[in-house]
């Protein structure tokens, strides 16, 4: 345990212990930047600490600090242009070396998941990394199951597009 | 198969965040919010005493002199939309009347008000769920029909009158049905709800209680979302989500199936008073389509708009943005024009629906 660990109230130090690590992935997930997912949950932590006293059970705390990290990461992208101006200065470098197909493909989807909108981001996340429900998840984003499913099929629509078209540009370089 | 992939991206991404100790901020935020905490909760326990010995000496006098607006539930006259008598709607914004909405943030509640209202300062009607899945007016625009999620993989439909906040439950998961019923649509005539379903298909119900009977068949690889009556009640227009939404209606006697070419993925729709058009979502921008699939045309063009729903008297078009980080309601005319803020609360909205009747 860290120093700073150990000043923290014993209730929270232990929240944090379990939760932080797959908090900091969601907001990963959410933002593809590791210092501002770590100040996202580190903020989220914060609220979180201001209404410890009136949070029931670890499992609604779960749900309620997943669902803080979503809204926080939407209120950062609180305009699209913004977003957008973020991915390009921050988007993944050029590869050093040639890269295999499959790499190619992992980095398409990769570059394709942090530019499709934050709440179908949040949902295929939720979905395919934590294996959350339609009902967990729609209770995270404060929408219908149907709206859950159709973030993540219209997500997952957009993926597969941007796939079909860098196979297309891949078979293009070749010829 | 792009799920496996995404699951491979995620998983990737996931080795990249190692563990880190707390900011000393969180710290020592957390050292001063227990203090507080503690604090508060002297306090609340003062605060329970003294409700207690008021609530007894009420009790003792009787109601004389009580003010009759304290703990009233909201009623249809008194909803305090915030706007000054004479004033008017904003400038542009063709269709008047009031618009109800979800407010899904925190404790979920009904919010009603004028479009050219103050931001969220209706009475709110609270619906005690956790999270609340859709909603639409009666006919006669006195009760609302709302879906709501009870537990893990459970809901139902409930109907709940403005004036009061009273409330009758139409369809239960915990009576038996376990459909997990959600986005209620009213009938035109009001005697009947259509809603989705876990099981993909969507479902009638009587609107006083009954079985529901299913009015489509999605089949395994899809789910039929987001019912719309059509103004004369003789179709639904549906979302089919399949990998993709493609808008269909369905004949309600026959069951028969149409597709409504909108060259794009098509949700949430709402079909228009004159039964003309459908409004849909790509969950990006908020488009019109003819019923034929002729005349296809975007209303906006800033980010992330969904939940499309017509004004009474087909001139705007209500619906959610998600452009501000939170969920808050919008309108626009039909023809593209006048786009207008509705609400600004910080918190997030769904579902707005234009009061019918």
């Amino acid at each position: 345990m860290t120093q700073a660990e150990q000043g923290m109230p014993k209730r929270l130090r232990l929240l944090y212990e379990q939760h932080a690590l797959d908090a900091r992935r969601l907001a990963y997930f959410l933002t593809g930047d590791a210092a501002l997912a770590e100040d996202i949950v580190q903020d989220a932590f914060i609220r979180i600490a201001r209404r410890l006293a009136f949070l029931r059970s670890e499992a609604s705390f779960q749900a309620y600090l997943r669902q803080t990290v979503v809204n926080l990461v939407r209120m950062h992208y609180r305009r699209r242009d913004v977003e957008r101006r973020f991915i390009e200065r921050e988007g993944p470098q050029p590869p050093t070396h040639e890269p295999t197909a499959d790499v190619v493909e992992r980095r398409v989807v990769r570059d394709e998941l942090t530019q499709l909108p934050v709440r179908q981001r949040a949902a295929i996340a939720l979905r395919y990394y934590f294996d959350l429900t339609d009902a967990q998840t729609a209770d995270i984003l404060g929408c219908s199951q149907g709206t859950v499913r159709s973030l993540i099929s219209r997500g997952l629509a957009n993926l597969r597009q941007a796939l079909d078209e860098g196979s297309h540009d891949e078979a293009g370089d070749k010829r | 198969m792009i799920e496996e992939r995404v699951k491979q991206v995620l998983s990737d991404m996931a080795e990249e965040v190692a563990p880190r100790p707390p900011s000393d901020e969180l710290v020592h935020d957390a050292r001063r919010a227990t203090r507080r905490g503690v604090l508060a909760a002297v306090g609340t326990a003062l605060a329970a005493v003294a409700l207690l010995v008021v609530s007894v000496q009420f009790l003792a006098v009787g109601s004389d002199g009580r003010d009759p607006d304290l703990a009233r539930p909201a009623t249809s006259t008194d909803r305090g939309s915030g706007r000054q008598p004479g004033e008017q709607d904003p400038p542009g914004l063709v269709a008047s009347g009031e618009i109800g909405y979800l407010e899904v943030g925190g404790s979920p509640a009904l919010r009603i008000q004028q479009p050219g209202g103050a931001a969220a300062a209706s009475n709110p009607v609270h619906l005690d769920a956790d999270n609340v899945t859709g909603m639409d007016w009666s006919p006669n625009g006195g009760r609302v029909v709302v879906g709501r999620s009870l537990r893990e993989g459970a809901g139902e439909i409930v109907v709940v009158d403005v004036s009061d906040g009273s409330e009758r439950v139409v369809v239960s998961d915990s009576g038996g049905t376990n459909l997990n019923p959600q986005d209620p649509a009213w009938s035109p005539d009001g005697r009947s709800f259509a809603f989705s379903s876990a099981t993909g298909d969507l479902y009638v119900v009587p609107s006083g209680g009954g079985d529901p009977t299913a009015l489509t068949k999605s089949g395994d690889a899809c789910s039929d979302l987001f019912p719309s009556w059509s103004p004369d009640g003789s179709r639904v227009a549906f979302t089919r989500d399949c990998a993709s939404g493609t808008l269909m209606t369905v004949d309600v006697d026959s069951g028969e199936v149409s597709e409504v070419a909108t060259n794009r993925p098509a949700y949430m729709p709402d079909w228009s008073p004159d039964g003309r058009a459908i409004a849909f979502s790509d969950l990006d921008q908020i488009f019109v389509v003819g019923v034929n699939g002729s005349g296809l045309r975007r209303l906006t063009d800033t980010p992330e708009n969904f939940e499309p729903n017509w004004s009474p008297d087909g001139e705007s078009i209500a619906f959610v943005t998600d452009r501000h980080g939170n969920q808050e309601v919008y309108a626009i005319n039909a023809d593209g024009s006048a786009e207008t803020r509705l609400t600004e609360t910080g918190t997030d909205e769904a579902s707005p629906a234009w009061r019918t009747g």
